[in-house]
């Protein structure tokens, strides 16, 4: 805590206004909000939060609507992206640069990599920017400025969810085409993986947004930053392909087993090295506690900062 | 004696003149490690052989920083400027009370305070009941979605729920009399129609204490009687409003009470001609 309050010795009198009704100071006045400066080093009223959930639904809508108006061909750019992206790394990297794709068909293995990776990296890309794209509403009025970074992953959960229908269509065309590929009983655990992937996007983009409002520099990083961190992670090679002194490396990234695990229960054929999962799990949660924390330290003064 | 539904405490808000932030990491390592060797801040604005200053006090300030940053900091302290300094004042329920006075004394930053846009740096407000502050309208609104999702995403920002938009939706197309437009983008309404469609949701809000911008005298004169009347029957229904405005008419036919801030400071307060006439006699330019 601070020193006692310094100006406590020269307070001035109450101004005239109201001064003939004396200050009553009755223990059972009740205040719905009370306004204070800044303490603590967490803030977060979750009860708040809760109760503005039609606000995150409505975010999530302007989201999804907003960003294919006017265009003809509308949501059916979330399958173009994900369709094209894998058709020039089939031919990049599967077919010129020749790395093997651990005996998968490389249409499944580039598709599954990429709308995974994808989903994570949208996270995280767009709740760094989230005081810069949201100031001109945050200077005007309160409300819980968690919602906004929630309502971007859930925003993306969707159309990550018409990609995953785009990859089963493939996978089930595959499988019947008599490919090698196996979905295995992970499957189930499919969605503790989504999970993770929203969390530790969600973690990394509010940690970039606390600290953009004051280095701005970390804008240019996080947008080559996360094309490295894509090359970092097992999306345009297998993991088995790494050599041995190096999957040290593999371990220290949360991704990759992330990936790999994906991977593994779509297509059967990854490996899934349990210790580097409770890794990532772990800094997954840090990285989320980490990132709340300076959220809610730095939303409550961003606007004076910004 | 209706209860007290605002109070002021000893509300200080400070701000930073010069490069505090400076904005970039490399600067503030800089900084810091100049401050570790007890060298001048290269970054710093201000004359190292100053004293500190608060550039517009005559109060010594609060020491408001942590103690253990503030040592390194006494050959070179920055310009601190406080933006209020030590409100105090009571509203009580359905009063109208103005907020006045010249460009910098404070009004934003209590309007923006009060809104929680931004915390006070000491000092407290207690408030009790719902708080809807209007220093935009249309806050959120998006160009691309139509009049009824906007409808829906602005009161849900202004803090409505869902279902009380679905009740009042009829009332506030009404108000604004954009029926036939409703579907369409907002970004093909006329200034006046996004406007208009804009305060009927402010208008529907309900709230206990209002908060209220002077930027919200916009439009054609019908528009502004509109507001007005609105603002006036939110005081007729026992809300409070607490209105801030350079219009000294305005702040005459709406307020009942005023406030006259001076930099930063209560200068004056009651009822509201009387408070009007103070400010008028001490035209100082700014």
């Amino acid at each position: 805590m601070l020193a006692p309050d310094p100006c406590a010795d020269q307070q001035m009198e109450p101004p005239a206004l109201n001064r003939q009704t004396p200050v009553s100071t009755s223990a059972d006045e009740s205040w719905t909000l009370i306004i204070r400066p800044v303490s603590g080093w967490f803030d977060i009223n979750l009860a708040e939060l809760w109760s503005y959930r039609d606000l995150v639904t409505l975010f999530v809508r302007r989201d999804f609507v907003a960003t294919y108006k006017q265009t003809i061909l509308g949501p059916l750019w979330y399958l173009i992206q994900p369709l094209l992206t894998t058709l020039v790394f089939t031919v990049i990297f599967g077919k010129i640069a020749g790395i093997p794709t651990d005996g998968q068909p490389p249409i499944l293995f580039y598709m599954s990599g990429i709308i995974a990776w994808r989903y994570f990296s949208d996270c995280l890309v767009k709740t760094s920017g989230i005081f810069a794209s949201h100031a001109h509403i945050f200077g005007k009025v309160y409300f819980p400025r968690l919602t906004v970074p929630i309502s971007v992953v859930i925003s993306n959960l969707l159309s990550f969810a018409i990609q995953i229908a785009l990859f089963s269509g493939f996978l089930i065309y595959f499988i019947l085409a008599g490919a090698t590929v196996h979905p295995t009983p992970a499957l189930l655990l499919f969605p503790l993986l989504v999970i993770q992937m929203a969390a530790l996007g969600l973690g990394c983009g509010i940690i970039a947004s606390s600290l953009t409002t004051r280095y701005r520099d970390l804008t240019y990083l996080i947008g080559f930053g996360i094309q490295l961190w894509m090359y970092a992670t097992p999306i345009v090679y297998p993991a088995s392909q790494v050599p041995k002194d190096w999957q040290w490396l593999i371990l220290l990234n949360p991704m990759a087993p992330v990936i790999e695990s994906f991977r593994h229960a779509f297509l059967g054929t990854a490996t899934v090295n349990p210790a580097g999962m409770a890794i990532s799990v772990m800094t997954t949660i840090i990285i989320l506690l980490a990132g709340i924390v300076m959220f809610s330290r730095v939303e409550k003064s961003v606007m004076d900062i910004i | 004696m209706p209860k007290t539904v605002i109070r002021v405490e000893n509300l200080w808000k400070q701000y930073r003149l010069g490069t505090i932030n400076h904005g970039t990491l490399k600067q503030d390592i800089q900084s810091w490690w100049a401050r570790m060797r007890g060298r001048y801040d290269p970054n710093a604005m201000i004359d190292p052989s100053h004293q500190p200053v608060d550039v517009s006090t005559t109060h010594s300030p609060p020491v408001l920083e942590n103690p253990r940053l503030k040592a390194p900091r006494t050959k070179h302290q920055e310009q601190i400027f406080y933006a209020l300094r030590n409100l105090n004042f009571e509203v009580r329920q359905g009063e109208t009370l103005g907020i006045i006075g010249k460009n910098g004394a404070g009004k934003s930053t209590l309007l923006k305070i009060l809104s929680r846009v931004t915390t006070p740096t000491r000092g407290t407000i207690k408030l009790n009941g719902r708080v809807a502050s209007l220093l935009e309208i249309g806050t959120g609104f998006h160009p691309e979605l139509t009049g009824r999702e906007n409808v829906f995403l602005n009161g849900t920002i202004l803090g409505m729920k869902k279902n009380e938009i679905h009740r009042k939706f009829d009332d506030i197309v009404h108000f604004a009399g954009v029926e036939q437009f409703i579907d369409t983008p907002v970004k093909r309404y006329s200034s006046g129609m996004y406007v208009r469609l804009a305060f009927a949701v402010a208008a529907h809000i309900d709230p206990d204490i209002l908060v209220v911008d002077e930027v919200l005298a916009i439009g054609d004169a019908d528009f502004q009687k509109k507001c007005v009347q609105t603002m006036q029957d939110s005081a007729g229904k026992g809300r409070t409003v607490l209105f801030v405005s350079h219009n000294m008419e305005s702040v005459r036919s709406l307020c009942s009470r005023g406030i006259l801030l001076e930099r930063g400071e209560i200068a004056d307060s009651g009822e509201i001609d009387h408070v009007i006439e103070s400010y008028l006699a001490n035209p100082v330019a700014v």
